[in-house]
Parts: C-alpha cells; sequence; structure tokens
C-alpha cells in the first residue's frame, strides 16, 4: 500500500535505494548493506534489476576495446588449472561409443575399462559470495552423489594468526554441521548427499574451530545449492554408465 | 540434449517466469549462452567470453582508468561469472545487462576501496568533453532514443551528474566536488533526476 499513497517527487526509500545502488553513489558502508540486501531481499533484488534495465541503455556509452589475446588463457587457468581438460568431454564420449560399437570392438568388458578412463562430466563450482562487499570470498566444486567438496579461498586475505575458517554445511531443515578447517587456502571433505536448498556456509573462528555445536563467529561467506547445482553434482557421480 | 529452461525452474526465487522469457540464441544469444555456463559448459563460456569481453574490458577501462587494474577486473569477472551464472534469472534481465552489471559493481567496489584522491583524479581524467558522447551513436536502438530523450529533460548538471556516475563511478564525494554542491543536495539532485527519468521512461 506504501506506493500508492506516496506523492508523484517522493520515490519510496527502497526504491531510492535500489536506484542509487544501481548508479553506483552509495557511500562504501551503505554500498555493502544494499548489496548484502539483493541477496536476501527478493523485493529488494527485483528493484534493482528494474533499475539495472532501465538504465542499461546509458551502458551503450561505453567503447569496447579488445582485451590482451592471452585473457581467455588466463581465466582458464585460473578456474580450471594449467592442464585444462577439454570442453567437450561429454559430447567426446557420446561419439565415442557408437564408434566403439561400430568397430565392433570387442568385448563389453573392453568398452567398459575404455569408457572408465574417459573424462566424467566436470565438478559443479559454486561461489560462496563474501557476506561483505570484499571480504573473502570461497570456490567449491562439488562432485557426486556422496558429495565429494574441494572448497578453495579465491579470493582475501587468509585468517589473522590464531582463527580459522571453518566450513559448515546446512540442510534444508537440518543444524550446521561442522566440515572442517580450511588450512592453506583449501579443504577437500566428502559431505554426503547435498540436496536443493542445502547452504555451504565459512565462518571465522578461533584456531582449531567453534566449540562442537553451532559456528561461533561471523559468517563470512556462503551459498545456496541451487536445484539445478544439486542435479549437477549428482550428475558428475555417474562417471560409467 | 537442448537447455530448455524457464525462469519458474531456476531455483524458484521471485518471479513466476513469463513463458516468453526464455532467452534463445535469437532474442538474447547472451542469455542462452549463460544459461548454459550455468550447467558448466566450458565451450559456451568460450564463447560468452568472445561475444562479450570486449565490452565488458571497455566499462573496465573506462571506469578504472588504469590498464592493469582493468585486465584483473576482467578476469575476475570472468570468473564470478563461471561460479555465479546460476544467479542470471532470464525473467529479470537479458544477458548482456546482467554482465553489464556484474563488470559495474565490480568496478565501483574497486573505486570504493581507493582511497579518495586517487578516484577522484581517475574519475575527471575520464569526463568527457561535452557533445563528444559516444552515446550519440547508440541512439539508434529504440530504447537508446528514449533514455537519451528523457535524459535530455533533465537539467544539463543533473543529467551529466547520472551520466558521470554510471558511466564512471563517481561516488556523491566526488559528484558534489565537481559540480561545487554539498553532498547531501548531490543526493537529492540525484534521486530526483532518477524519479524523473523513472516517470519518463514510463510514458
Amino acid at each position: 500500500m506504501t506506493g500508492a499513497m506516496s506523492g508523484t517527487d517522493e520515490m519510496d526509500h527502497d526504491e531510492a535505494l535500489a536506484a542509487e545502488y544501481v548508479l553506483g553513489t552509495l557511500p562504501r558502508t551503505e554500498r555493502l548493506v544494499a548489496a548484502a540486501r539483493t541477496r536476501t531481499d527478493a523485493g529488494f533484488a527485483a528493484q534493482v534489476a528494474l533499475w539495472e534495465e532501465r538504465l542499461a541503455p546509458l551502458a551503450d556509452a561505453y567503447e569496447p576495446a579488445a582485451p590482451p589475446p592471452d585473457m581467455l588463457a588466463r581465466i582458464e587457468t585460473r578456474l580450471w588449472g594449467v592442464q585444462a581438460p577439454e570442453p567437450v568431454a561429454r559430447g567426446w564420449r557420446r561419439r565415442l561409443r557408437p564408434m566403439l560399437i561400430g568397430l565392433g570392438l570387442g568385448t563389453a568388458f573392453a568398452a567398459g575399462v575404455l569408457i572408465a578412463l574417459l573424462p566424467t562430466p566436470g565438478p559443479v563450482m559454486l561461489d560462496l559470495a563474501a557476506a561483505e562487499g570484499d571480504g573473502p570470498h570461497f570456490i567449491a566444486e562439488l562432485e557426486g552423489a556422496e558429495g565429494r567438496l574441494t572448497l578453495a579461498l579465491a579470493e582475501g586475505p587468509e585468517p589473522s594468526p590464531g582463527q580459522d575458517y571453518q566450513l559448515w554445511v546446512v540442510r534444508p531443515g537440518g543444524t550446521p554441521e561442522p566440515q572442517g578447517l580450511i588450512r592453506d587456502r583449501r579443504l577437500a571433505v566428502t559431505t554426503g548427499e547435498l540436496p536443493a536448498g542445502t547452504l555451504l556456509a565459512v565462518s571465522l573462528e578461533p584456531a582449531g574451530g567453534a566449540p562442537p555445536g553451532q559456528p561461533h563467529g561471523p559468517v563470512i561467506a556462503s551459498v545456496e545449492v541451487t536445484a539445478e547445482a544439486a542435479a549437477g553434482i549428482a550428475e558428475g557421480a555417474r562417471s560409467a554408465p | 540434449m537442448t537447455m530448455v529452461e524457464t525462469p519458474a525452474h531456476r531455483g524458484g526465487r521471485g518471479d513466476h517466469g513469463r513463458p516468453d522469457s526464455t532467452p534463445s540464441p535469437d532474442n538474447d544469444p547472451i542469455g542462452a549462452l549463460i544459461l548454459r555456463v550455468a550447467r558448466n559448459d566450458r565451450a559456451a563460456f568460450r564463447e560468452l567470453h568472445a561475444n562479450s569481453s570486449a565490452k565488458l574490458f571497455g566499462i573496465a577501462l573506462r571506469m578504472l582508468s588504469h590498464r592493469g587494474e582493468a585486465e584483473d577486473a576482467l578476469q575476475e569477472v570472468f570468473v564470478r561469472v563461471w561460479s555465479r551464472a546460476h544467479r542470471f534469472d532470464p525473467a529479470r534481465a537479458r544477458g548482456m545487462t546482467w554482465l553489464i552489471a556484474v563488470m559495474r559493481n565490480h568496478c565501483i567496489d574497486r573505486l570504493r576501496a581507493r582511497p579518495d584522491l586517487v578516484e577522484d583524479d581517475a574519475a575527471l581524467a575520464q569526463m568527457p568533453g561535452p557533445g563528444a558522447t559516444p552515446e550519440a551513436a547508440a541512439i539508434a536502438a529504440g530504447e537508446a532514443r528514449r533514455i537519451a530523450d528523457c535524459m535530455a529533460r533533465l537539467d544539463a548538471d543533473r543529467a551529466a551528474a547520472v551520466r558521470g556516475a554510471y558511466l564512471d563511478g563517481q561516488s556523491y564525494e566526488a559528484l558534489s566536488r565537481r559540480f561545487g554542491v554539498p553532498m547531501n543536495t548531490m543526493r537529492s539532485w540525484l534521486r530526483r533526476g532518477l524519479m524523473k527519468l523513472k516517470e519518463c521512461l514510463a510514458e
């Protein structure tokens, strides 16, 4: 009802905030608060999206500029490491399978061995967004119904001496389950099944981790496993048919 | 396997997807690529890079006015696009609009983290001369014409402040210094300017 009453020369407070957020003029602290709201407040996020669309034509004024020719290689190295596997793994396998049959290449055993050696669908990557604008964020690689998870500190400092980053898994309707400490910027664990709606969260804790039970320190980064991601993680498990 | 996927299936968040909003290679090629990237399609990621990196790099160069930092920003934004593509909601934004928002937000965060002086100098050094804006080249598209018309209805100073904020990432502090008005005045200038813009665009 608020909108119906407001005069024509004052925008609704949230709408003004959304516009200023998109324009980019908010002071740093207000900006951080607004950015956090876009992740938790669907109504506010929708207003932000509307303003992005309204102002988008202004972006025509940005002149395109060719990035350095090795930019894609740099990005891929950062995402997938130096020996990035070919992106067509699935297609390759699909093509190879009829080929094996067509060539009448031996027994099911031979085919099974060959197919098992072929690349599997890649892991699902999730970004644990920083709770504060430029706080540390983490990238999780998840694969398989048993929930093989590798977490890397993607950006931001390591914890101060006397502190640790700790990973938690909160399944829908469940309580936070500690998964381990992120030491030397990495953690590899097997979490068990990760259904859609599961929250992955990293908290800042005293060295050694939180006392048993709940995270004590602040949650500094988190991500929710979407239905799509959950399906992708499980798909990664079906390595050999 | 095609990537037919309505927004209603994408996490169920917020909007009850418009049935016509699923991006296709025809109506929103960039959006269609982002949906494929959300399914870990590396070929789509490369295609997306080929089709959008020049625009995104142009944004980073203008906002950050530092080549090395713009390269870092571009790299960072594509890493985020890979890991956050599942957040793209085609019911809410076209693909390019979403990418531009990710890049602008990243640049603004970098600018706000800089000491004030650097930010001001960088932003002022980048101000285009009056009439020289390449925006003029873009008014062929209906939407661009509409926003240009609506910008033209604003007071010149206020339109320039909106552009300075949007295109160069100037903060209230920088803008109030540039126009010689107190911060609160600048803030209400911009709020009123944005409100007029919204009303004009809705006409």
